[in-house]
Formats: C-alpha cells, sequence, structure tokens
C-alpha cells in the first residue's frame, strides 16, 4: 500500500473511531448532538469507536508491517485525537462532519 | 505534614516539572526540529540551487580517497586516527579529520575533491545546519557534561510523566476535553489534553532516549570488568574484533584504494567514510563505512545500519565484516539497537517523520503550558513557597519561562536568518552561527528580565512571528532563490523549510492575537473562572 495513502486511510479511520468513542459520552453527545444517548446509541458508538480503531491499527500494519505500523498507527491516532479535541469546542458540529466530508476531500490527489 | 500520594504527587509534578521543564522544553524543540536536519542542512547549504550533483563513483571514490590520504600523510603521518569523509549529495567537499593522540585537539580540513587542495572559506557557506539542533537536543553542546544534564531531566522527565498520570484526577472523563477562553483552567486542559492524546509518544521517545546512552549513565558494569575500557566490553559484547592496543612499531599505511574497494565489495554499500585508526604505527586498522540506505528493509525496525569491514591495514588482512541491517550481539543489544531506530526515526520516511515531528511539537507545547500554567497559577493567587521572596522568585521564574520558552523559538529561527546573513568569509562561520544563535537566546533572557512580563511575551512571540514569516524574503535577497522557484523545480527540503516557517509564523500570530485579546478581556473571565484543582 502506498504509504501517503496509508496516512490518510488510518488517519480518518483513528478520528472516525475516537469520534464515536466521543460521541459515546454524555458530555459530548450534548456538544455536537444535542441531548444524552440512549443505552443502545451509546453501545453501537463505542462498538464501533473500538473496532475502528482496531481496523486503523490493522490497516497500519498492512502498509507498514507489524514492526512499525503499531508506530504509525500511534502517531496517527494521537494526531486524529488533537485535532478532534481542539476542534470540538470551536466548532463541534464540523468536528463530526469532518468525518463524513473530509475523507472525499482529501482523497482526488490520491487518483490525479 | 499528612498528606495523601496523589497530593505529594501533585507537589512533585509542580516543582520536578518546573526546575525541569525549561531544560526540557529545550530538548524537545531542537529535537523535533533536528528530526528535519537533513531537510535543514540542505536549506542552510543553499543545495536547492545546485541542478545537479556528480554522481559518484568507484573511480571519483578512489581519487578522493588517494588526495585525502596524501594530505593526511603530510599533516600527521602518525595519528590516533584518520577519518576521511567522501563527497555526496549534501556536502560536495572531501572532508578530512585527524587527531594526532588522545588528548590533542581535534582536527578537521575540507578539500576540493579534485585537486586535493584546501578549500578556502568563503568558497561555500560553512555551517553546521541542522546538525546543530541535533547537538543542542543531546547534549546542549557541552559534550559529556550536557549528556548527564540532558539524562537528567530525561528521567525527571519520565517522573514528570508518571506523576502527571496520578495527578490527573478524571484521564478518561476528561479525555477529550477542551474548554477554551477559561483562563486557568483552559491551560490545565491544554496541558491535560496535550499531554495525555501524545502519551504513547511521550514515553517512547523519553524512555529510549535515556536507553541510547546506557554505557555513560551506568558505567559500574564497565569499570568494574573490563576496568572501564569500553572498546574491550563492546568487542566482547558484539562479538567483534579485539582492541588492538599500539604497538609503537612505525608501518606506513599502505594505499588505501584497494581496501576501501574490498570493503564497499563485502558490504555491498558504497563507502562513505574510511576511518584509520593508530595511522603510522604497526596496529593500524582501516574501518570502511557504508552510506546509509534509508530505503533499504525500510520494514524492519532491528539493527538499522550500513555496515561496515575493519581491515589489518599493513598485511590487507579482513579483520571484520559487517553487512548493512544486521545485528549482532545477542537479543539485550538488539533491543537496544531497535530503542535507538525508533529514537532517531530511521525508518519509515517521510510520514513517519512528519508524525514524530508533530508529536514532538505537540510535546514541546505540553512541557510549555506546564510551565505557563505554574505562573498562571500564581499570578491569580500567589502563593506563599519562599517566604517573603516569592514575588521576586515569581519575577525570576516569569523571565526564565519567557525566555526558555519564546526566547528559545526567537534563538531557533534566528539560527536561519544568521545562516543568511553572516558573511561567508568569516573564520569558523559554522561556530560563529551557533555562538550567536547562543547569543540571541541570552539577549531574550536579558529581554525578559527587563521588560514586564506580558510584554516580554508579546513581544518575544511577535519577533519570532516575523522572523518565520518572512524567511523566505530574507532567502530571496541573500541567495536569489525563492519559495516558487524551489516548489517548481520540485524541491521538497528547501520548500518544505520554508513552508514549515510559515506556518509557525501563522501560529506564533494566532498566539499573539489571542494575548491581545486577553489582556483586553482577563479581569472579567478570571474572575468568572471556578476554583481549580489539581496540576
Amino acid at each position: 500500500m502506498d504509504k501517503h495513502f496509508a496516512v490518510y486511510l488510518v488517519f480518518f479511520a483513528c478520528y472516525g473511531g475516537l469520534l464515536g468513542l466521543c460521541l459515546a459520552m454524555n458530555r459530548h453527545h450534548v456538544q455536537v448532538l444535542h441531548g444524552n444517548p440512549g443505552r443502545p446509541r451509546r453501545l453501537v458508538l463505542r462498538l464501533a469507536g473500538w473496532s475502528l480503531l482496531g481496523v486503523a491499527l490493522c490497516l497500519s500494519s498492512q502498509a507498514w508491517g507489524w514492526a512499525i505500523g503499531p508506530v504509525a498507527w500511534f502517531g496517527l491516532l494521537s494526531l486524529a485525537a488533537l485535532g478532534l479535541v481542539f476542534l470540538l469546542p470551536y466548532a463541534p458540529r464540523f468536528a463530526a462532519w469532518l468525518i463524513v466530508v473530509g475523507p472525499p476531500l482529501v482523497l482526488p490527489p490520491f487518483f490525479l | 505534614m499528612k498528606q495523601t500520594f496523589r497530593q505529594s504527587m501533585s507537589w512533585l509534578h509542580t516543582w520536578g516539572g518546573l526546575w525541569f521543564t525549561w531544560i526540557l522544553f529545550a530538548i524537545f524543540l531542537t529535537g523535533t526540529l533536528g528530526v528535519f536536519d537533513d531537510p535543514i542542512s540542505h536549506w542552510m547549504r543553499e543545495k536547492g540551487k545546485v541542478s545537479e550533483t556528480p554522481q559518484t563513483t568507484a573511480e571519483s571514490r578512489s581519487r578522493a580517497v588517494t588526495l585525502a590520504q596524501d594530505y593526511l600523510v603530510q599533516q600527521a603521518p602518525r595519528a590516533e586516527f584518520w577519518s576521511i569523509g567522501l563527497p555526496d549529495d549534501e556536502e560536495p567537499a572531501l572532508r578530512v579529520f585527524w587527531r594526532e593522540a588522545e588528548g590533542k585537539p581535534f582536527q578537521q580540513r575540507r578539500l576540493d575533491p579534485l585537486s586535493g587542495t584546501e578549500m578556502k572559506p568563503g568558497s561555500t557557506r560553512q555551517t553546521e545546519g541542522g546538525h546543530h539542533f541535533v547537538h543542542m537536543h543531546f547534549e546542549l553542546h557541552a559534550g559529556t557534561a550536557g549528556i548527564w544534564i540532558v539524562g537528567a531531566a530525561t528521567v525527571a522527565m519520565l517522573v514528570a510523566l508518571v506523576s502527571g498520570i496520578v495527578v490527573h484526577k478524571k484521564i478518561f472523563t476528561d479525555f477529550f476535553t477542551f474548554r477554551p477562553g477559561k483562563g486557568q483552567r483552559s491551560w490545565l486542559d491544554g496541558h491535560n489534553a496535550l499531554g495525555v492524546l501524545t502519551l504513547p509518544f511521550l514515553f517512547m521517545i523519553t524512555y529510549t532516549g535515556l536507553i541510547i546512552f546506557w554505557a555513560t549513565y551506568m558505567p559500574a558494569g564497565i569499570l568494574a570488568r573490563y576496568q572501564g575500557n569500553e572498546d574491550a566490553f563492546f568487542a566482547k559484547l558484539t562479538e567483534g574484533p579485539a582492541p588492538r592496543p599500539l604497538q609503537r612499531i612505525d608501518a606506513a599505511v599502505p594505499d588505501l584504494v584497494p581496501l576501501m574497494l574490498r570493503g564497499e565489495a563485502a558490504i555491498e554499500r558504497e563507502a562513505r567514510f574510511v576511518v584509520v585508526e593508530h595511522a603510522g604505527d604497526r596496529s593500524a586498522a582501516v574501518r570502511i563505512f557504508g552510506r546509509f540506505d534509508p530505503d533499504a528493509e525500510a520494514d524492519s525496525l532491528v539493527g538499522r545500519n550500513s555496515g561496515t569491514a575493519l581491515f589489518d591495514a599493513i598485511t590487507g588482512e579482513t579483520i571484520d565484516i559487517q553487512k548493512p541491517n544486521t545485528v549482532r550481539g545477542g537479543n539485550v543489544l538488539a533491543t537496544q539497537r531497535t530503542m535507538n531506530a525508533l529514537h532517531f526515526v530511521r525508518f519509515g520516511g517521510y510520514p513517519v517523520k512528519w508524525l514524530y515531528f508533530l508529536s514532538g511539537m505537540a510535546g514541546a507545547a505540553m512541557l510549555a503550558t506546564g510551565a505557563i500554567l505554574f505562573m498562571v497559577k500564581r499570578r491569580k493567587k500567589a502563593g506563599d513557597e519562599f517566604g517573603s521572596a516569592t514575588p521576586r522568585v515569581y519575577r525570576v521564574i516569569e523571565a526564565i519561562n519567557t525566555a526558555a520558552i519564546a526566547g528559545l523559538m526567537l534563538a531557533c529561527i534566528a539560527y536561519f536568518w544568521i545562516n543568511r546573513l553572516l558573511p561567508l568569509d568569516v573564520t569558523d562561520r559554522a561556530t560563529r552561527e551557533i555562538q550567536l544563535f547562543f547569543a540571541v537566546w541570552l539577549l531574550t533572557l536579558a529581554h525578559a528580565a527587563l521588560r514586564p512580563a506580558r510584554q516580554a511575551w508579546v513581544e518575544q512571540l511577535a519577533a519570532t512571528a516575523l522572523l518565520c514569516l518572512t524567511l523566505p524574503l530574507i532567502n530571496l535577497i541573500t541567495t536569489g532563490d525563492w519559495l516558487f522557484a524551489a516548489l517548481v523545480r520540485g524541491d521538497g527540503e528547501t520548500a518544505g523549510v520554508e513552508l514549515s516557517a510559515i506556518a509557525f509564523g501563522l501560529i506564533f500570530g494566532a498566539a499573539l492575537r489571542h494575548l491581545q485579546r486577553r489582556s483586553a478581556s482577563e479581569v472579567r473571565a478570571t474572575a468568572a473562572a471556578p476554583i481549580v484543582e489539581g496540576a
């Protein structure tokens, strides 16, 4: 896998995963979507969040191998988390929409 | 005094953190810039303008080695070592280094690789380039003493990381929390978020940093079993050849070219350095170091090296060959070497280097917010830690904070300017550049001591932002090269340095605007902020 493409994939998988875990918390669910999440929704968000983080780790290790993959995964996980945390208070809705809008926006350069 | 565990950890984190944070910030900032030491050197040496670098061939390397050997025989027929640095893309000069004996000064000259004559000062832009940041990072330009100071600070960092986790009461509830515009609360949130979210990186980089110098930091075993002879210890550890003591029998070093070519063939790499140990003595040995290839076995972390070949200089007998990217000496050494590779980012190419760069900057920001938080807290409600001297001690801490954070950033970008503005024919130009870097840093301390705290921050940040934003301009004025030209010719290293400088300039500009807006509404905001626990 092309390393730059891997960066892109793993970053957004991490971002999506963290966003899921974040929205599963009352404080941030209120901040982004208003109202507290019900128990089923919390479970789904958590499950999706952890699964995406796992998928990101697998993708990362596909691209870099199991020696360097986890290093890159930790790095991208930290970056995605910093991005999310510092975006949330300023543009909570946008922070959530980013997982929908972001990937297609960044995608074109890879196919030029 | 009765204290809970968390309270004593809080004390440890606050005060242990404070005294070491200034030096740790310097280590983090320069180390992070050092991730890109090659691009920075590339920019500083104006390599982007050289349209094509002459390909090195076995023939050109042979000629260079012969010229260097002729030169060294004249200068120092007997020497503890000679070292010949062969020209490459980044360094077109032929470099020779030697030391006549232990304790004698270390000598260094730059030769023309075609004629073997000494290069005149001023013919090229002599500079340490990005290497300056790397040396600052691990030894503060202070040799072994610096390595020990950095080591102590590194241990303090590990203590601060662990105590910080203990002190942080709501690590999971507050995992995604940052509340801006709330004064002290925001600084604490920022400090926590930066620290917690980059924790894996911070632990990794701090611990591996310590492990690199294990033989220096923990010398007891070598002192006891090998009488302090590190060479003998490492020879045994790496299953390498035994050290060769001086025989004190004169023996001229024969032509180095055949040995270099044999070495290159043995390790299947071009030679980068040819080193002669004990030149002029019967015990002389020739060591060939291969050129580092970051792309070879790029998915492996273990044993990232470029290979060496060792010959008896007089008889030409092969003493030892180590192929590139191999490890010797068992699992312990392999583990240590892997940690070195992790620390030096000698893998993964640019994507991983950028991850290290951004994580390192987040770490530096975490240290800076911690130091600032200390004063923000005490500006609001002064403590009484130093009795009647407290206000004066606070003033000193505030000044050092400013110079250690804003001042160092100013000195770092000033170093780029100094590189462009210092005349080319100054003697010892590379050293002068570094001295001027320290001069700028000292000036920021004087400035911070003389100006009111907020003014000092604002002025130093403004100067840093200005120098960052106008870096491409000074490059254009002094060398005629500019960002657009670099982009057009696909010179990512030159363009990367300048674009990064602009990005930092914009960040500092935003920080300035924030500071100025805050100063208007500060009184209101701090009055409304809730009482904060921890820190």
